[in-house]
């Protein structure tokens, strides 16, 4: 049977530094279906969405609508021939009301001032046709995430558009709001308008979509229909990378619990985790990205205020509501986004190593500066770490940005190192020089856990695995149960309980 | 239950948006209460004549600041279009002068918008430096020295004249405000104006044009310093380099206490007339009391404070009761 192609990407390579992003991509989207796209994290499935939404152009190959090549500019350009983009985070103006919000790209004028009537009118007739509830002249800024979400729906669709690529918007909502957001898809499809769909959630791509895509790697893996295929197999394709398992540490020296966390809950975001973690065990924890797991480190670590957990250290019961708590209890944390939460950039290399503590190394009111220098020095030395004392944060490479915040955690002398991302955004030298440094702390003892949405990365230094979906924990994987498959089917969902 | 919900509106009410109308009217009854003098018809039309200064370059401050920025020039505007004024009236006459006088006024709001817009410096640096340029032109232009223009006396009727018992400049403040009120509320300019300030990388995707109502929204605080310069140079008729020092601080406090949020996106002109007029009558007020200068200022740094943290403090009670319902 031919159809109708409306969007086709044609050997689109996109690459980042250090990152082939996109490697010679062919898709083909029909006209009026609803087409998922799955993958794991940085699969690439975002960057396609923002090289078909104009917000990226492609290093090579071209996007063609209608069988023409076209060029979109930007975001406008394309909203102009007729794609919409709802991206992940939010696009709103928290100061405009919701009618405001809509027509922003379009107000209607009478004579010099704007139809306020009219502009109220549309929104509430969008609103009517698609089936949700929103008042039209409350500001944006007083709306729930769920609320906000429908309103970048709404917006999408008054743009008129041919295609609307949603990414992740089920992420924010509940299971009724989803229910409502699947009604209007498909009220939408059967106006002929053809949808792209991201989710990491395999129940909703199954119960929606026409075809499904697999990206892995940058790499188109396969495009069929969903009739054909089932849950399971698609997990499957999403993985099958080859790992090296020679590369696989083992802590050798695993003793007693040091560090346990029981029943930690934050509204929304996970619920009753459990989890321990032993002297010299590095404890992964694994899941597809809005699991819940980054929140969890950040709940422990004192970072995140709402919702209740126990944890002990060494047995006793320890209350940690702050980071200086966690700290003094010797938890240290090593945050996932370097640029926003860790590096203080202008600062000198030195000093963003050594400011944990500076109380340490007092000398009456000052700080003895020869002391300090030998602490620096000797992480230096044991991380290779390129860089001048006196060097801003800043200048430095990713990699060795890293290695300086992970030296500023262990200097503190940590019992317990909780490390996010530790290489995400270094290159591969740097990767491993990590990996072997994480190694080595485990082995002095030092309870370490890991939360990485590089999977091949968690099964290479793992002890344990812990993997979370849809913030609650799916069990522990251990020895020679920690491969993708068995992560990547709990990650979805589909297999509950621990396996042994 | 009934309470509660009157509670949450009475709260929300003096916490929102309208706070400076209940301290307004809060401070008013005080010195009714203290100095009765207040109320008569010349004193008022003194607090109201005194405050249209501030409430005039206040309302375009309010622009810049609803863009999620500030303007320091405005005080420089201000002494360069006074003396302009000054040196043209006695060789081209008053409109022309005052014509000249807006011309470089807009074109100076220009150069200050194509500055933050083009060389991408943030409007606080911005202003602060051309702030310092104007100034230095005024001393220029002017050789330091004050230029006087007493002979012009039917100049001074430009503040000095009253329309049915109402004062000139009070009815130029009205006129201001309501046409800024209409340009922010039921124009295009000012949706654009609220979405820039609001979420700017969000206003660019749905295709607003910041940069333009940035350079716009400079042009008319620009244009109502110049505006506050003319009725300052007809109620003295001399004029110098050197005034406006604390003109752009006037602005910024009015409008702070106004209620338009420093954040961006949300402006309140009505609040900023009002705060302008409050303190006007604070300054009156205390001055008929009999405390000096010093104290004024004193009072109006302690009124700023705690108008701000009374905020900050009740707000989170209604939220709280809000989220009890």
């Amino acid at each position: 049977m031919e159809r109708e192609i409306i969007l086709e990407a044609r050997d689109v390579c996109k690459v980042f530094p250090g990152v082939r992003a996109l490697d010679e991509i062919n898709l083909k989207i029909y006209k009026g279906e609803i087409h998922s796209i799955i993958g794991e994290n940085g699969a690439g499935k975002s960057t396609l969405m923002k090289v078909f939404s104009g917000v990226y152009q492609p290093d090579a190959g071209s996007i063609a609508m209608n069988g023409k090549p076209v060029v979109f500019k930007g975001v406008n350009d394309a909203i102009k021939n007729g794609i919409s983009i709802i991206f992940q985070e939010f696009n709103l103006m928290p100061e405009l009301t919701v009618a405001e919000n809509i027509s922003i790209s379009d107000l209607p004028q009478k004579g010099i001032t704007i139809d306020k009537k009219k502009m109220i009118k549309r929104a509430q007739d969008l609103f009517d046709s698609i089936g949700i509830k929103l008042d039209p002249n409350m500001l944006s800024k007083d709306l729930s995430v769920s609320q906000c979400q429908l309103l970048e729906i709404a917006r999408a669709i008054g743009n008129q558009s041919q295609i609307i690529i949603m990414d992740e918007p089920t992420a924010a909502l509940n299971n009724e709001e989803s229910q409502l957001l699947f009604d209007i898809i498909r009220k939408l499809n059967q106006h002929g308008t053809t949808i792209i769909y991201i989710s990491h959630r395999m129940k909703e791509v199954f119960e929606i979509s026409d075809r499904i895509t697999v990206l892995r790697d940058g790499r188109l893996i396969t495009t069929v229909e969903a009739k054909d295929t089932d849950q399971e197999s698609m997990v499957k394709t999403m993985v099958g990378r080859a790992i090296d398992m020679t590369e696989k540490f083992h802590s050798s020296h695993i003793g007693n619990i040091v560090y346990s966390v029981r029943e930690a809950s934050v509204p929304g975001l996970f619920r009753d985790v459990d989890f321990d973690v032993r002297e010299g065990e590095i404890l992964g924890i694994a899941g597809l990205m809005g699991c819940g797991n980054i929140e969890l480190m950040k709940k422990v670590y004192g970072l995140i205020q709402e919702g209740s957990c126990r944890q002990q250290l060494f047995g006793k019961d320890i209350k940690i509501s702050c980071p200086s708590d966690a700290m003094d209890h010797g938890i240290a944390f090593v945050t996932d986004d370097r640029k926003n939460s860790g590096n203080f950039n202008k600062v000198s290399a030195k000093e963003n190593a050594t400011i944990s503590i500076l109380s340490k190394l007092k000398k009456s009111v000052l700080i003895d500066l020869k002391k300090e220098k030998k602490y620096f020095h000797d992480y230096v030395d044991q991380f290779q770490i390129k860089c001048q004392e006196d060097q801003p944060m800043v200048n430095l490479s990713g990699g060795n940005q890293q290695k300086i915040l992970v030296s500023r955690a262990l200097m503190t002398d940590c019992k317990v190192l909780i490390l996010l991302e530790p290489t995400r955004g270094i290159d591969v030298g740097a990767k491993s020089q990590m990996h072997q440094i994480i190694h080595e702390f485990a082995e002095k003892g030092i309870a370490i856990i890991i939360v990485s949405s590089d999977l091949p990365e968690v099964i290479k230094l793992s002890d344990r695995v812990m993997v979370m979906c849809n913030g609650a924990s799916m069990g522990f994987l251990e020895g020679s149960n920690i491969n993708e498959d068995n992560i990547m089917l709990k990650a979805a969902g589909l297999k509950d309980g621990s396996v042994r | 239950m009934k309470d509660k919900i009157n509670m949450r509106t009475v709260c929300g009410f003096i916490t929102g948006k309208y706070f400076i109308f209940v301290l307004f009217i809060l401070v008013f009854a005080l010195f009714v209460i203290l100095a009765p003098a207040i109320c008569t018809t010349d004193s008022i039309r003194n607090i109201l004549v005194n405050a249209s200064l501030t409430a005039i370059s206040g309302c375009g401050m309010t622009f810049a600041i609803t863009l999620g920025g500030f303007d320091l020039s405005v005080g420089s505007i201000m002494a360069l279009s006074t003396c302009i004024i000054a040196k043209m009236v006695p060789t081209i006459g008053i409109p022309g002068a005052i014509l000249i006088a807006f011309m470089v006024s807009a074109l100076i709001g220009i150069v200050n918008g194509l500055i933050i817009t083009k060389l991408r410096i943030q409007t606080f640096v911005a202003t602060l430096a051309t702030q310092v340029i104007i100034k230095g032109i005024a001393l220029i232009y002017t050789g330091g020295l004050s230029v006087s223009i007493f002979n012009f006396t039917q100049f001074k009727l430009f503040s000095s004249a009253r329309v049915m018992g109402i004062p000139l400049p009070v009815i130029i403040t009205l006129a201001v405000f309501l046409l800024c009120q209409f340009l922010y509320s039921r124009c295009k300019f000012g949706v654009y104006l609220r979405a820039s300030g609001s979420n700017e990388k969000a206003a660019r995707l749905s295709a607003v044009p910041v940069e333009g109502i940035t350079i716009c929204a400079f042009l008319i605080t620009a244009l109502s310093a110049c505006l506050s310069g003319v009725i300052t140079v007809s109620q003295v008729l001399t004029a110098n380099a050197s005034t406006g020092g604390s003109f752009a601080l006037n602005a910024i406090t009015v409008v702070v206490l106004g209620g338009t949020s420093l954040s961006g996106g949300s402006g309140f002109l009505g609040g900023s007339v009002i705060a302008a007029i409050l303190i006007s009558i604070i300054e009156n007020g205390l001055t008929l009391l009999g405390y000096s200068d010093d104290i004024q200022r004193l009072v109006i740094g302690l009124v700023l404070i705690i108008s701000l943290t009374a905020k900050t403090f009740i707000s989170p009670l209604s939220r709280k009761e809000g989220a009890a319902e």
